[in-house]
């Protein structure tokens, strides 16, 4: 299969698997019901699926520059930890990020 | 009463600022890493439209780039993505008569940041009006933002592009931090969670491949929230705790 067709291809399934998700609680099931159990999973899953993502992700989101990377780990969570808006705390992250290329 | 109804959606439009901003540079990212990974401007605005996930397209991007499969891509977005089926529960639970015309189109919208901050809204402001400035606004700003990154992937220094890689990053973090507060003690699972995808990520790396890699986010994922829910209960349960005068 051509490259360009495989691509089309990922984005028509993820969107097949994106969309029914959001719909189908919105449509079909107004108030599923889960045990105990299942409602805590659901409930952690953003949680550790967004860390999952960013560990170890984030280390190798600059490129080869692990350490800028890390640097720009610890502003973002010190950011969170502060309380700063979400906006803040992407923007001052990228910023660190930035002017720590251009220095090293 | 029209007057009223455009308070309201401007009123949402004014909460979503937040949401924007964060959404812009994040999507600019997005598109300068969906286009080094092969993807067309074409398919990389389609995906914005269509998937409208950062982390979702994030995750397919590297999958499809890294040479997954098809069934691969759509299992990870599946799992990255259910989330959603319970964000889009808790937001249209609240809705007590909604046509389905409108729930087709507006389910479409609801992200982790948009549902955040409607799920914990006050009553008065389940309203439709409020609900379209509330969730449209991110959704035109993170499709601008993946335009903007696609016409500017070619200028943009490349210091930029690298910096921007870690946005995405940065926005989780800004979405996992306020979890691990005291009155959600959520940190042993995130660092459970951290500890194990690092791991995972670095044993499979060497065992089976770098293509293998985004199998570590899906094996930290479940298994941090299956043994998290066996020791930290639920917001429903904490509400219905408080409300038996526990």
């Amino acid at each position: 299969m051509p490259k360009e067709v495989f691509l089309f291809l990922v984005v028509i399934v993820m969107a097949a698997v994106t969309y029914p998700l959001r719909l189908l609680p919105a449509t079909v099931i107004s108030r599923a019901r889960f045990g105990r159990y299942m409602q805590r999973v659901l409930y952690l899953m953003p949680y550790t699926a967004l860390t999952a993502l960013v560990f170890p992700g984030i280390f190798y989101s600059v490129g080869d520059h692990v350490y800028i990377a890390g640097a720009g780990t610890v502003t973002a969570i010190l950011c969170a930890v502060l309380k700063l808006p979400l906006s803040a705390t992407v923007i001052l992250c990228v910023l660190c990020v930035y002017v720590l290329l251009i220095l090293v | 009463m029209a007057a009223r109804q455009e308070s309201m959606y401007l009123k949402g439009v004014k909460d979503s600022v937040p949401i924007v901003i964060g959404y812009v540079p994040v999507a600019i990212a997005f598109a300068v890493l969906a286009l080094q990974t092969g993807f067309s401007p074409l398919q990389t605005a389609l995906m914005s439209l269509t998937c409208y996930s950062g982390s979702g397209q994030f995750l397919g991007a590297t999958m499809a780039g890294s040479g997954a499969g098809l069934a691969v891509v759509a299992v990870g977005m599946f799992l990255i993505n259910f989330r959603y089926f319970i964000m889009s529960t808790c937001v249209f639970a609240r809705f007590k008569a909604l046509s389905t015309l409108r729930r087709v189109f507006m389910s479409h919208l609801v992200t982790d940041e948009t549902f955040a901050l409607f799920a914990t809204n006050d009553k008065k402001y389940v309203n439709v009006p409020y609900f379209l400035g509330l969730f449209t606004t991110p959704y035109l700003a993170w499709n601008s933002g993946t335009w903007i990154g696609i016409a500017a992937s070619s200028v943009l220094p490349e210091n930029v592009t690298l910096a921007l890689g870690i946005a995405l990053y940065a926005l989780f973090i800004a979405i996992i931090i306020p979890g691990c507060r005291a009155d959600h003690p959520l940190l042993p699972v995130v660092v459970f969670t951290a500890v194990l995808g690092s791991a995972a990520y670095v044993l499979i790396e060497r065992a089976a491949g770098p293509e293998y890699t985004s199998w570590a986010v899906v094996i930290a994922m479940v298994s941090g929230a299956l043994l998290g829910a066996l020791f930290i209960k639920s917001p429903e349960e904490k509400r219905a705790a408080a409300q038996e005068g526990r």
